[in-house]
């Protein structure tokens, strides 16, 4: 190191360096935190502390937002999705879930594969079964039947009854790949119409949380909820995420789409 | 700028600096010139993007508080102030389609209820990031009625190439007159 | 050379195999999402292209890339031997490992969350185990870089650094300093939701901290590049560098303002305070200036060389130039890039105007042009320069050279001109198809038409890149002795700060700690900021 070299203040490139990135600094802190919030009566209202606070990101609200609506509709439905609910159950839930299950034979089927237009749960994913059966429970899903069932059971029984569904196999059937013919509503949406490719949330692609196993669904059921969904029926999907998708698809489209997760069945009884 | 460039003595090499001394002005006049701008700008357009962190519970919103589904779209404050709510999944904005009042200032304010989105209005400077568990707030006006795409910009799974939503902007008075207090307005068919 | 010879060629070689599989893989993608294609059939097929191709091209060619040449600089500049081999190789097979599993983890869709993989999207634990061996790779580089410039300092008590080491070690602290972001990001943030340890995430704090990476990595990217500028084209052309001092005054300025100004990538973000982004505004203000100094000395060294070669006038010696070598072409194709991508630059760092553009496709051209454009070109200089010395081989075929060079630079303008336009119209990023169809999207579709031959372009340029290059190795030759090249007035001391590094690194941590101390220990605070994982891919 030779003399005028150190790193000290005497050294005049540090005195220049640093004096010169400190003032930019405190310039720019000032014009940021200080000068450009005073512009804006609700930023800077409750006084220059909070002001510079809300300018460096502490956490605050923007004024009178929470107002509710007059009108305010009840909530679509009340159940929050947790991972936890996919977690594996052990062997008692499953157990106690097939003796609760027997109730459910008649129209859901004896292995959870219907021969009616219910619903096969064979396979279904757990949280899928438990939102289902808590929005029935709520009222936020109707049907008469599943309700008064919904409101009998306690949510542990729901839980062993997703639990043992799921670990039944899946209805006859294969993920959706794209190896094989898909409608096209199926495979690429719509773009303009908001519509999604099926398979980047129910599966084939991608698998959203919450999203139910369609393949071999029975035809008269998906073509129902669909219906449901696009008129507004049904209205338990939190945040119209199933309304936005059914809302612009014609008749046909949802014959198609329905016709195919309901072709995906193998062999066995199914009606269509 | 011109610059004795032959390697040679002292002089040479006072005239380079000089040279260096005289461009390294120009260059920081050309950046404080646009750090004035933008301070200016942002001082008298209060044009400002989403500026303050404000925090939601992402697994509640659709249980309580402001992003509830029925407190989604576009209302008008007692002080005229029109204000449009929105959340944005996977792979929708809800509500899908927004309306507007031509020439008068909005102010959005949305949230993410899983991934990270975005949206971008048409052409506009409508633009921001919609991040779960905060709320990003911004006001712009729209000058021309008709009706503008408002895709996601940002990459939320692999349905986003699907997520497109529409923004109506309606002449301010026809808008006013759809407009009741306390409602929520889209241009959503039920 | 001594012993790197061998270590620098595999750096070499991998980049850019890997660089020809992503290239090719871009040029799929613009064609499939433009109108000359039907839809493509599987969305997510194209979200997984853009991952590799991301991946690739900001995590593995760049790091390839300075890594080589840095390993090659230690030795040619500071004359040599290089210190730690057997380290550097542990390094490059972390570096080629981390990219094998990556490719593994996306090539089976199973990690198809883009470069930037943003939570709280997660993928498979591989893909995130890949990038980060990646990055240790890297960073044993930047330990044998400090390491060999010490021995060469004790061997050399007072001396003066050489220019091309000085950038050197200027990227390499660089690089390490600003990993160290998206490393946090992935080590304690992402890899424990990916591993299933955790349920939630902190999105916004995730954000934060890559953009505490994203930014500087750019300059990381473009070290190689600007060391060739002031070191291999004064040389190349037959003239000297305008001022040597310019150039480490570059450096530096680079090494302290490069990092803290990520936040320039959330502006349109929630997250942060409308403060912090306009100091982060004003410092990439800073930023800017580096560059801008270096582009007047390196036309200034031009000037020194049409002067010597008898040119006159304000503009006669412009004429007077060797336009027939390669570097002359290449350095000017750069600076026009660098040019029209640097002014796109200067409007995404305008705050205010940054909401016309954010996550359009302006973006996406943007920084196809500046890093694709200007900054790629000098990577194939790069290795022109330095493969006689690499392969013990004849010079290289000059016509070919220039081919390679003028597809390149014609390819991409033509890629990334109508790129930039179809952002203004208000084209998104990152979508697998579009309605071309629609009234308001109809008008975009011969931009991405246009970009398309573009990039067929760029991917013949590519092949003959791959070509001229392996050729080499089959015709032997001794070649000449490798030399930088040298100031207009040599043996001029540099200041004391300006012959390393502790003042800048110093200045570059205080300024860390300022700008985004308080944003990332606030985020990290907010309980309600930790949501729920998102996990990508089939159940």
């Amino acid at each position: 190191m030779d003399e005028h070299g150190a790193l000290t203040w005497r050294n005049p490139w540090v005195r220049g360096s640093v004096g010169v990135l400190a003032a930019l600094t405190v310039g720019a802190m000032g014009v940021g935190f200080l000068w450009l919030p005073s512009a804006q009566a609700d930023f800077s209202a409750q006084g220059l502390w909070a002001s510079i606070c809300r300018a460096a990101g502490g956490p605050s609200s923007w004024g009178s937002a929470t107002e509710a609506a007059r009108d305010a509709q009840p909530v679509s439905t009340e159940v929050v999705l947790e991972r936890s609910m996919a977690r594996p159950s052990g062997s008692d839930a499953v157990g106690r879930g097939a003796t609760l299950a027997l109730n459910c034979t008649m129209c859901h089927g004896a292995q959870g594969q219907s021969g009616s237009d219910a619903p096969n749960l064979a396979g279904q994913y757990p949280e899928v079964v438990v939102k289902q059966m808590h929005d029935y429970k709520t009222g936020k899903r109707a049907s008469p039947i599943m309700e008064a069932i919904g409101k009998a059971l306690p949510d542990k029984a729901i839980a062993d009854l997703a639990a043992y569904y799921a670990d039944l196999p899946k209805a006859r059937t294969a993920p959706t790949t794209y190896d094989e013919p898909l409608p096209a509503l199926v495979r690429v949406g719509d773009p303009l119409r908001n519509i999604a490719p099926c398979i980047s949330c129910h599966g084939g692609v991608d698998q959203k949380f919450g999203t139910p196993w369609l393949e071999g669904m029975p035809l008269g059921y998906l073509v129902a909820q669909l219906e449901a969904f696009a008129s507004g029926v049904r209205r338990n999907d939190s945040q119209a995420q199933m309304r936005n998708m059914a809302r612009a698809m014609t008749p046909r489209e949802i014959q198609e789409v329905a016709a195919f997760y309901a072709r995906k069945a193998g062999g066995g009884e199914r009606r269509h | 700028m011109s610059t004795a460039a032959t390697a040679g003595g002292p002089d040479s090499h006072a005239i380079a600096i000089a040279a260096e001394r005289r461009w390294a002005w120009v260059v920081i006049a050309i950046m404080a010139l646009l750090v004035v701008m933008m301070i200016f700008t942002g001082l008298h357009w209060s044009a400002m993007p989403p500026s303050r962190v404000e925090t939601v519970d992402v697994k509640t919103l659709h249980l309580k508080g402001e992003f509830v589904e029925s407190n989604l779209g576009t209302s008008v404050g007692p002080d005229g102030k029109v204000t449009v709510r929105l959340i944005a999944q996977q792979y929708s904005f809800q509500p899908q389609c927004i309306v507007v009042p031509a020439g008068v200032p909005v102010t959005f304010r949305g949230t993410s209820t899983d991934t990270i989105h975005g949206f971008v209005v048409g052409t506009t400077n409508a633009n921001t990031m919609l991040i779960p568990a905060f709320v990003s707030t911004f006001t712009t006006t729209f000058p021309k009625a008709g009706e503008q795409l408002m895709p996601c910009h940002e990459y939320c799974g692999t349905g986003h190439e699907a997520m497109w939503a529409r923004v109506q902007v309606l002449p301010a008075a026809e808008f006013m007159a759809k407009a009741k207090p306390g409602e929520r307005l889209s241009c959503v068919p039920r | 050379m001594f012993l790197a010879r061998k270590l620098v060629l595999a750096h070499f070689w991998i980049a850019f195999v890997a660089f020809l599989g992503a290239i090719v893989l871009g040029a799929w993608q613009m064609y499939v999402r433009s109108p000359l294609s039907p839809w493509i059939n599987n969305p997510e097929y194209y979200y997984r292209s853009v991952t590799a191709h991301g991946t690739v091209m900001a995590y593995v060619l760049p790091t390839l890339v300075a890594m080589g040449f840095g390993y090659a600089i230690s030795e040619l500049a500071l004359k040599r031997p290089l210190v730690g081999l057997r380290w550097a190789w542990a390094g490059f097979g972390l570096v080629v490992g981390g990219t094998v599993l990556a490719a593994v983890a996306m090539a089976a869709g199973k990690a198809s969350v883009l470069y930037t993989f943003y939570p709280p999207m997660i993928g498979s634990p591989i893909y995130y185990l890949g990038v980060v061996l990646v990055v240790v790779g890297s960073w044993i580089w930047v330990a044998l870089m400090s390491i060999n410039l010490r021995a060469w300092r004790k061997d050399n008590p007072g001396a003066t650094v050489p220019l091309a080491m000085y950038g050197n070690l200027a990227g390499a602290y660089l690089w390490a300093w600003t990993s160290v972001g998206a490393a946090v990001e992935v080590l304690v943030l992402i890899l424990p939701a990916s591993l299933g340890l955790t349920d939630t995430i902190n999105a916004g704090l995730a954000r934060v901290l890559f953009s505490w990476t994203l930014h500087a990595i750019v300059y990381f990217w473009l070290m190689p590049a600007y060391i060739a500028f002031y070191t291999l084209f004064p040389r190349a052309i037959g003239g000297r560098l305008y001022s040597d001092t310019m150039g480490r005054v570059a450096f530096a300025l680079f090494l302290v303002f490069s990092m803290p100004i990520g936040i320039h990538h959330l502006f349109a973000d929630p997250q942060v305070g409308a403060g912090f982004k306009f100091v982060h505004a004003a410092m990439t203000a800073m930023v800017s200036i580096p560059t801008l100094l270096t582009v007047f000395t390196i036309v200034a060294s031009a000037e020194i060389a049409g002067r010597l070669r008898g040119g006159t006038g304000t503009f006669g010696w412009i004429r007077a130039l060797p336009w027939d070598r390669p570097m002359m072409l290449a350095v000017t194709f750069s600076f026009v890039m660098l040019g029209l991508g640097g002014a796109g630059g200067l409007i995404n760092m305008s705050y205010q105007l940054n909401e016309t553009v954010h996550n359009t496709q302006w973006v996406t051209g943007h920084f196809h042009l500046i890093f694709g454009g200007a900054i790629v070109i000098m990577y194939f200089m790069i290795a022109y320069e330095l493969w006689p010395q690499l392969t013990r081989s004849a010079p290289l075929p000059v016509a070919w050279i220039k081919l390679q060079l003028w597809l390149w630079f014609i390819g991409m303008l033509v890629l990334s001109l109508p790129w930039h336009w179809v952002g203004l119209l208000g084209q998104p990023r990152r979508m697998a198809y579009f309605d071309y169809r629609h009234p308001a999207l109809e008008p975009q579709a011969w931009t991405v038409v246009m970009s398309t031959f573009g990039g067929f372009g760029l991917a013949a340029s590519a092949v003959l890149f791959v070509v001229i290059l392996a050729r080499a190795h089959f015709k032997r030759a001794e070649p000449a002795a490798f030399t930088f090249g040298v100031a207009a007035h040599p043996g001029l001391r540099p200041p004391f700060a300006l012959n390393g590094f502790s003042l800048w690194i110093a200045m570059m941590i205080g300024l860390t700690v300022v700008n985004y101390g308080y944003p990332i220990v606030q985020l990290a605070l907010i309980k309600e900021a930790s949501v729920p994982i998102v996990p990508i891919g089939s159940r």
